[in-house]
C-alpha cells in the first residue's frame, strides 16, 4: 500500500496545524493510503494520535511519501533533510526573526534555523503546498520550482461546537451595559501587533464609544511583549475594559465569537490567519490591516486598513459599528468568502497537490 | 453557491477609507480630536515597553532598570494540593534570609549600574549646547529658506496626488501651506518660531509652533500624504540631515512624496557670514548628493533647479575685450544653480 506520512514538530490542542494534520490524515485514509503523523513532542494529546518521529523506520527501508510541516525551525527539520524518500513541505510561513529580534532574541534563533531549513529543503522536496499566495512568492524566493497551493484544512462546524455557557451569560451580561465589543483572536505575538490593536481601541473609546470592550484572545508567543501590553492597558486606563485571555478551551473560544461586535486584526504578518474564517463563520464584521496573507484571506470579506493610524481605525471602528447597512454587507461577504473554504474544496485541492507526487514513481 | 456569491456586494474599502479619512479631518479641524491623543498612546506604549523594544528614551529606560533592579521577595504560596500552600510558605520563610541576601547583592549592583547610566546619560545632555550649531543660531541666524515660486508647478502636482495630508516642515508664516491650500491641497505647516506661527494663523493658514523632528516623533508611520522639509535642515550635519530625512519617509504613505526644498551650497558659500562658514555643523547640499540619499530610501527621485543666469554671456563686440571677458567671468562664478526642488516618491 502506497504511504504518506506527515512530520509535525509539535503536536497542540486547538492548534490549527495540529488540526489540519489530522484531517489531511483522515482524507489520506479515506483514499486507502496508509498515513500517520510523527511529531517530536504532542502536548496534552493522547500519545496514540502521533509516534515519535525518532521511532520512524530507518533510511532506506521506506517507500513512503514524507509530509512535512514547517512553521519553526526544529530537530525535525534537520533530520527530515537527511531522509532520501520523496518529500513535500507544506509550508504554514514563519515569521521573520526581526519582529521577536528585540522582544523574545531566544525564539529568534528557532525563526532563522527555521529558515535555513526552508532554504534547505527546497532542492530535495518534490512539492510545496501554502494556503496562499503569499506564502508561494516566499517559497519560490527560496528557491522552490514546485508549488501549490491549497488552504488549510479545517471543518466550520467546528467554529461553533456549542460555547461555554457560563461565560457566555458573564459576556452578554456586560454587553447589556452598553458598549460594543472588539475581538482579536491569536496567539500574544509582536507580528500580530496587539499593541496597535489597544492603541486603537483607546483611541475608539475616547472619541466613540466610552463602553466599548476589547478581548484579546490566544495563548502568548512572548512574556515580554504580554507583560508590556498588560501595563500599556493600565497607563491608558483600559485595564478595566480590555483583557488578554491567554489560552482558552473551544467552547470559551465560541463564545468569545459569540459576544463579538467587531473582529480587528492588525497583524503585520500571516501566512493565512484562520481566525478571519472563524470570524465569518461566526457572522462578525471584520476590518483587517491590509497586510500579507491578511489581504488574500479576507478578499472582499473585511474593511482592509490602508493605515494603521489609531484615530482612523478608530473612526473604521466606529463606522462599522454605526452603519448598519455595511454592518451588513460585511457579514454577508464573510459568509460567502467562507464558501471558498468549504471542506470539500480545501479537502480537493490538498488531495490534488497531494496526488500528483504519490501518483509519480520515484 | 457562486450565485450566493455574486449576489453579495462588493466592498469598496478604498472609498470607505477615503470617507472615513475626510471625517477624521472634519474631527480634527472641528477640535474633536485632540491633537496630542496619538501621541500620548504611542508614548503610553514606549513607556510600557521595556528598554531596546519599543523605547528609545533613554531616561525612562534608565528608570525601568531602577525600578526592575528591585525584587519582590513575597512569593506566591497559593496552591491547588492540599498542604501546598503551607508547603509553599514555610519554604519561603526557611529561604527568605537567603533570597534577602542574593536581592541585596542584585539591588546593589543595579544601583550602581543606574548611577552609571543616569551620570552618562547627564554628560551627553551637556553636550548639547556646546555644539557649533547652536552656537551659531545665537550669533548669527540661518540662511533664509528659498523661495517656493520657481517649484510652484511641481509643488502643486504633488500635492494634488498626494495620497493624504501634506506637512511643511519650517513653513515660516505659511507663505507655501497658503499656495498649495489654495491649489486644493490638504496640508499644514510647523514652524519652531511662535511668531511666525502666529501670523500665519491670523492669516488663517493651518500654522503651529513645533520642530520638525518633534512633530514628525509625534506621527505614526504611514500618515502623511506628502512631507516638504526646508528651512535649518540646510544647516543640520549629514546624520541630522538623515535622520530627518528617514522620518519623513517613514511617516509618509506609500505613492506619497518627501520634498526638499533647499539652497545650493555655492549660493551659500558664496553669501553666507565667514562665521557661519567656519562653524556650521553642516552646510546645503547639492540637489544630485540629495537625489542620492533619496535613492538610499528607495524614493523615485525628480530634480528640479533654479539658477540664476549669466548677464553677460552674451556681451556684443561694442564691449571692450578686455572688459568683456572680466564680466563674463564674474558673471560665470554669479550664475549656475540658486535652489532646488527634490522629489522622492514613495
Amino acid at each position: 500500500m502506497v504511504a504518506i506520512h506527515q512530520f509535525v514538530p509539535s503536536l497542540v490542542p486547538h492548534d490549527a496545524i495540529s488540526s489540519h494534520a489530522r484531517r489531511a490524515q483522515n482524507l489520506f485514509r479515506s483514499k486507502g493510503l496508509e498515513s500517520e503523523i510523527y511529531t517530536a513532542s504532542a502536548h496534552g494529546l493522547p500519545t496514540k494520535l502521533a509516534r515519535n518521529y525518532k521511532n520512524f523506520p530507518p533510511r532506506g527501508t521506506s517507500d513512503a511519501v514524507l509530509l512535512y510541516h514547517l512553521s519553526i525551525g526544529s530537530e525535525m527539520g534537520s533530520w527530515i533533510q537527511t531522509r532520501s524518500e520523496r518529500k513535500i513541505v507544506n509550508y504554514h510561513n514563519i515569521t521573520p526573526a526581526s519582529f521577536f529580534a528585540t522582544w523574545e532574541p531566544r525564539v529568534t534563533e528557532e525563526l532563522r534555523s527555521g529558515r535555513k531549513q526552508l532554504h534547505a529543503l527546497a532542492n530535495i522536496t518534490k512539492l510545496a503546498i501554502t494556503p496562499s499566495h503569499f506564502n508561494k512568492n516566499e517559497l519560490e524566493g527560496a528557491g522552490y520550482d514546485r508549488v501549490r497551493i491549497a488552504p488549510i484544512l479545517f471543518d466550520p462546524v467546528v467554529f461553533d461546537r456549542g460555547p461555554d455557557r457560563s461565560l457566555l451569560n458573564v459576556l452578554f451580561e456586560k454587553k447589556k451595559r452598553g458598549g460594543k465589543d472588539i475581538l482579536f483572536v491569536g496567539r500574544i505575538s509582536p507580528n500580530k501587533c496587539q499593541h496597535d490593536i489597544i492603541a486603537a481601541f483607546t483611541a475608539y473609546r475616547r472619541l466613540h464609544d466610552p463602553h466599548a470592550r476589547l478581548r484579546l484572545v490566544g495563548g502568548s508567543s512572548s512574556p515580554v511583549y504580554e507583560k508590556s501590553l498588560r501595563t500599556l492597558m493600565q497607563r491608558l486606563k483600559i485595564a478595566d475594559a480590555a483583557v488578554i485571555t491567554g489560552n482558552v478551551s473551544q467552547t470559551a473560544l465560541t463564545a468569545y465569537y459569540k459576544a463579538a461586535d467587531i473582529f480587528l486584526c492588525l497583524s503585520e504578518h500571516e501566512g493565512f490567519c484562520v481566525p478571519l474564517l472563524e470570524a465569518m463563520s461566526h457572522k462578525i464584521p471584520i476590518i483587517a490591516w491590509n497586510s500579507s496573507a491578511v489581504t488574500e484571506t479576507v478578499d472582499n470579506a473585511g474593511l482592509l486598513l490602508p493605515t494603521k493610524q489609531h484615530v482612523i481605525v478608530a473612526s473604521a471602528l466606529d463606522r462599522v459599528a454605526q452603519d448598519k447597512d455595511l454592518n451588513q454587507k460585511l457579514i454577508s461577504a464573510g459568509s460567502a468568502r467562507l464558501q471558498d473554504f468549504s471542506p470539500e474544496k480545501n479537502e480537493k485541492a490538498f488531495w490534488q497537490a497531494c496526488a500528483c507526487i504519490l501518483e509519480e514513481k520515484e | 453557491m457562486n450565485k450566493e456569491k455574486n449576489d453579495v456586494d462588493r466592498i469598496d474599502s478604498h472609498r470607505i477609507m477615503e470617507e472615513i479619512h475626510r471625517e477624521v479631518q472634519r474631527r480634527r479641524a472641528d477640535g474633536r480630536i485632540p491633537p496630542d491623543l496619538e501621541h500620548e498612546i504611542t508614548k503610553a506604549f514606549r513607556e510600557a515597553s521595556p528598554p531596546g523594544t519599543a523605547s528609545g528614551d533613554i531616561p525612562s529606560s534608565i528608570e525601568q532598570l531602577a525600578e526592575a533592579s528591585h525584587f519582590d521577595l513575597t512569593v506566591p504560596t497559593a496552591s491547588n494540593l492540599p498542604g501546598g500552600s503551607y508547603v509553599k510558605r514555610m519554604e519561603s520563610k526557611v529561604l527568605r534570609w537567603y533570597m534577602q541576601h542574593i536581592n541585596a547583592q542584585f539591588s546593589e549592583f543595579g544601583s550602581i549600574l543606574t548611577q552609571i547610566l543616569r551620570a552618562l546619560d547627564n554628560s551627553i545632555e551637556k553636550f548639547g549646547p556646546l555644539s557649533p550649531a547652536k552656537i551659531l543660531t545665537t550669533i548669527s541666524p540661518p540662511m533664509p529658506a528659498p523661495s517656493p515660486f520657481p517649484f510652484s508647478d511641481h509643488l502643486i502636482k504633488a500635492a494634488q496626488t498626494a495620497p493624504g495630508r501634506i506637512l511643511h516642515a519650517e513653513c515660516g508664516t505659511g507663505t507655501l501651506v497658503r499656495l498649495l491650500a489654495d491649489a486644493g491641497a490638504d496640508i499644514y505647516g510647523v514652524d519652531p518660531s511662535e511668531t511666525a506661527t502666529l501670523e500665519g494663523a491670523t492669516a488663517r493658514i493651518d500654522t503651529r509652533s513645533d520642530t520638525a523632528l518633534a512633530h514628525l516623533d509625534k506621527l505614526a508611520d504611514n500618515t502623511l500624504g506628502g512631507v516638504i522639509l526646508s528651512g535649518s535642515i540646510d544647516s543640520f550635519s549629514l546624520p541630522e540631515k538623515q535622520v530627518l530625512l528617514e522620518m519623513a519617509t517613514e511617516k509618509t504613505r506609500d505613492k506619497g512624496f518627501v520634498g526638499i526644498l533647499g539652497n545650493d551650497p555655492r549660493v551659500w558659500e558664496r553669501s553666507a557670514d565667514p562665521l557661519v562658514l567656519d562653524l556650521a555643523a553642516g552646510k546645503p547640499l547639492r540637489a544630485t548628493t540629495w537625489g542620492l540619499l533619496f535613492a538610499q530610501l528607495r524614493l523615485t527621485t525628480e530634480i528640479h533647479e533654479s539658477e540664476i543666469d549669466n548677464p553677460f554671456a552674451n556681451l556684443g563686440d561694442d564691449v571692450p575685450l578686455s572688459l568683456r571677458d572680466t564680466l563674463q567671468r564674474f558673471g560665470e562664478q554669479m550664475s549656475g544653480p540658486r535652489s532646488h526642488l527634490v522629489l522622492g516618491t514613495k
